[in-house]
């Protein structure tokens, strides 16, 4: 469900990033799974940022990771559903949009001086607060539709991109893992 | 991760249990005030925003405020809460209005009268009630429920019967919760009257004017982000950006009580000065005290502050009101019986007030490093499976089910012989209608518990509600210590009023007080010649 809704998110891009993204994925078959291509395309990928700043020589992965040159997100959830290990726990927000082509500007409209991102703006890929709220309708009690609060929460009180994710609900209620 | 649940539980089994022997003992204490005026905020050189009327709060009492301010000719009336969210307590509140002389108890034959709601609250309160708010609540508040209704609030077709209450005189929202009340509230307020509610601003200021005293306008900060993290109630987060808002007729305070401030709540009974990562409390987080404090520190009489109670009905087995409480007050209590395992016997009026019933059950509860929870015991009579949030309890496992008196005696290592013969006795007490052990006022929905299975829920009182506030009038206007009369311009409705319910609140007496006195203030406020 989640992986659906990613891939919904990347293609409800603008089109220049649809161009880039081609552009990440031809190169990562051209240059194959370790090429020089693929760190390449780690560090064009969106808006230039080097993935091997953190994941270069200093690896942030834990010991015996793969290398990440050239992965895309799909690799790394084929891999972590196999092994049955949960990546969203320790793999920041920020990243997964990253994988998914969404960089800083795709979020803020100033990424030099980046200032707080409304709601509306995560509309935009994620559909209207009904549409999310259809999406976690077989949650019980269904976080974006609270008999407290209906559809009106704002994204952020749960979906931190930069810190780990909280659980908002979980101030009274069982806490849940909040994506 | 099963490892870090298992110890946030244990500590709040300790910190329910904290929290309440320290709730336990409220003295009145008197407070110094600085002459009025004395530290009062310039009126600034420019206004960043003109309003008529300004509401600090978006609870019950700040939309009912909002909503009578619009329907009497104020055309700009602002709403403004610190928190992301708005509804503060209300909307994470349990739904429960007490009212008299209403519809559903004509329908279900009962009797009832303002002089036996005002006994009822005065014998809670220990007489200290200030009786003339409680009188208004009373009297101004017999069409709360067809108000709400007019505005999309859902009724349970049936009264509830809460303790401390002589009849049932208690609506229940369709949603057992406040949030069927402040939403339809709310969006009535936005979308049919045009009011404005901004969230993430914070109050900081009342601004009184140098030459008249009178309050023209509040000092804000826009774009407030309070920090979830915080155990200190929020103090120094100095967040957002500065504004000025100024306020033609009036501003009315709706800011609620302080159960989530250690310091305040502290300075009352330092027992509680604990962060609210210790102590547990059935309120939002943002429930602190700078709001009072501005009162305070612009004249208002500060009343019965060292009143704090503790809900007697949470459950040691989830963080806050969660889903225990309301099962607790609409059928544990009610229906059933609470014992003490180690005795197997009652030890408390179920149906009593709130202050006798925590006190009673911190007793039992005795050293909060190895807690003794009391439990109810009730049976599958009809009025316990009718109870609303009974199935997310059992998935919970707030509530269990047992299918034998024996078992329960079992898991809860209680002696089996005087349960069975306190059940026995008690349930004699039902059928003769008097309960001559513990006095619970016996109706006549009640039926002696015998019907497997058994429902059995532990018990502890939680931090739950701040009594003392400011001193109003039945006006709704707040009191200045120094000239002993009303503050021009400023008013408060809710929680943040000392007074009306003097030592210890009624369940189901707050919605009622909040949005009686909120109407009042909003009219007041909006009918104001300045």
């Amino acid at each position: 469900m989640l992986n659906r809704d990613w891939r919904k998110a990347g293609k409800s891009q603008t089109a220049w990033k649809k161009i880039m993204l081609c552009i990440i994925f031809a190169g990562i078959i051209m240059g194959g799974a370790a090429g020089v291509l693929a760190d390449a395309v780690l560090k064009t990928g969106v808006d230039g940022i080097d993935c091997r700043g953190c994941h270069g020589k200093n690896e942030v992965l834990p010991e015996g990771h793969a290398a990440l040159s050239g992965m895309t997100y799909d690799n790394c959830v084929g891999c972590h559903e196999d092994a049955g290990v949960s990546m969203r726990e320790d793999m920041l927000l920020d990243h997964v949009h990253m994988l998914h082509g969404i960089g800083c500007s795709g979020c803020h409209s100033d990424p030099e001086e980046p200032a707080a991102v409304a709601s509306e703006t995560c509309y935009e890929c994620h559909g209207d607060p009904r549409a999310v709220a259809d999406l976690t309708a077989d949650v019980d009690p269904n976080p974006h539709d609270s008999k407290h609060y209906g559809t009106d929460l704002d994204c952020d009180l749960c979906h931190r991109l930069h810190m780990p994710s909280v659980d908002f609900c979980a101030q009274c209620h069982d806490p849940v893992d909040v994506p | 991760m099963s490892n870090k649940n298992d110890s946030t539980r244990r500590d709040f089994l300790k910190k329910g249990a904290l929290a309440g022997i320290a709730a336990a003992g409220g003295m009145t204490l008197g407070m110094g005030t600085k002459k009025a005026g004395a530290r009062a905020l310039p009126t600034p050189e420019k206004w960043d925003a003109e309003y008529d009327v300004i509401i600090v709060g978006s609870g019950f009492a700040g939309l009912a405020a909002g909503i009578t301010a619009r329907e009497n000719g104020s055309e700009k009336v602002l709403i403004l809460d610190k928190m992301p969210v708005n509804g503060g307590n209300s909307i994470i509140n349990g739904g429960l209005l007490a009212v008299v002389n209403s519809k559903l108890q004509k329908k279900e034959g009962i009797e009832d009268s303002v002089d036996l709601y005002l006994k009822d609250l005065l014998a809670a309160g220990q007489n200290i009630n200030h009786i003339e708010l409680i009188k208004t609540v009373a009297t101004e508040g017999q069409d709360l429920a067809e108000w709400c209704s007019e505005k999309g609030v859902e009724w349970n077709p049936t009264l509830e019967h809460l303790g401390g209450h002589s009849v049932p005189r208690t609506y229940l929202t369709t949603v057992s919760s406040g949030s069927g009340i402040v939403r339809p509230l709310a969006k009535h307020y936005t979308d049919k009257l045009g009011g404005k509610l901004q969230t993430r601003t914070k109050l900081t200021g009342i601004v009184r004017e140098g030459n008249t005293g009178r309050v023209v306008g509040v000092r804000v900060r826009e774009g407030y982000n309070f920090n979830y993290n915080a155990t200190n109630g929020d103090r120094g987060n100095t967040t957002g950006t500065e504004k000025y808002y100024r306020a033609k007729k009036g501003v009315i305070m709706a800011t609620g009580g302080f159960s989530q401030d250690p310091f305040f709540r502290g300075a009352q009974d330092p027992k509680l000065s604990l962060p609210t990562d210790q102590i547990d409390s059935t309120n939002h987080p943002g429930a602190t005290a700078e709001a009072l404090e501005e009162m305070f520190r612009v004249g208002a009489v500060p009343v019965h502050l060292a009143w704090i109670q503790s809900g007697p009905w949470a459950s040691p087995n989830e963080k806050g009101f969660g889903v225990g409480s309301s099962y607790q007050i609409a059928a544990g209590f009610r229906f059933g019986i609470m014992v003490d395992p180690k005795t197997g016997k009652r030890f408390m009026n179920e149906l009593g007030d709130r202050r006798t019933r925590a006190m009673a059950m911190f007793n039992v509860i005795g050293d909060p490093d190895k807690p003794n929870y009391p439990i109810s015991i009730a049976d599958s009579q009809e009025g316990v499976l009718a109870a609303q949030t009974l199935e997310k309890c059992l998935e919970r496992d707030v509530v269990l089910k047992f299918d034998t008196m024996e078992a329960v005696a079992d898991h809860f290592n209680i002696p089996e012989a005087a349960l069975n013969d306190q059940i026995k006795e008690y349930n004699r007490y039902v059928k003769k209608g008097e309960d001559t052990q513990f006095d619970k006022p016996i109706d006549q929905g009640m039926k002696p518990i015998e019907k497997a299975p058994f429902y059995v829920m532990e018990g502890v009182p939680k931090v739950h509600h701040t009594m003392g506030g400011v001193m109003i009038n039945t006006e709704g206007r707040v009191i200045e210590t120094a000239t002993q009369k009303p503050i021009e311009g400023l008013y408060a409705a809710g929680e943040t009023v000392g007074g009306p319910h003097g030592a210890s609140r009624l369940g189901s007496c707050a919605i009622p007080d909040c949005l009686v006195f909120g109407r009042i203030c909003g009219r007041n406020a909006a009918r104001d010649k300045a």
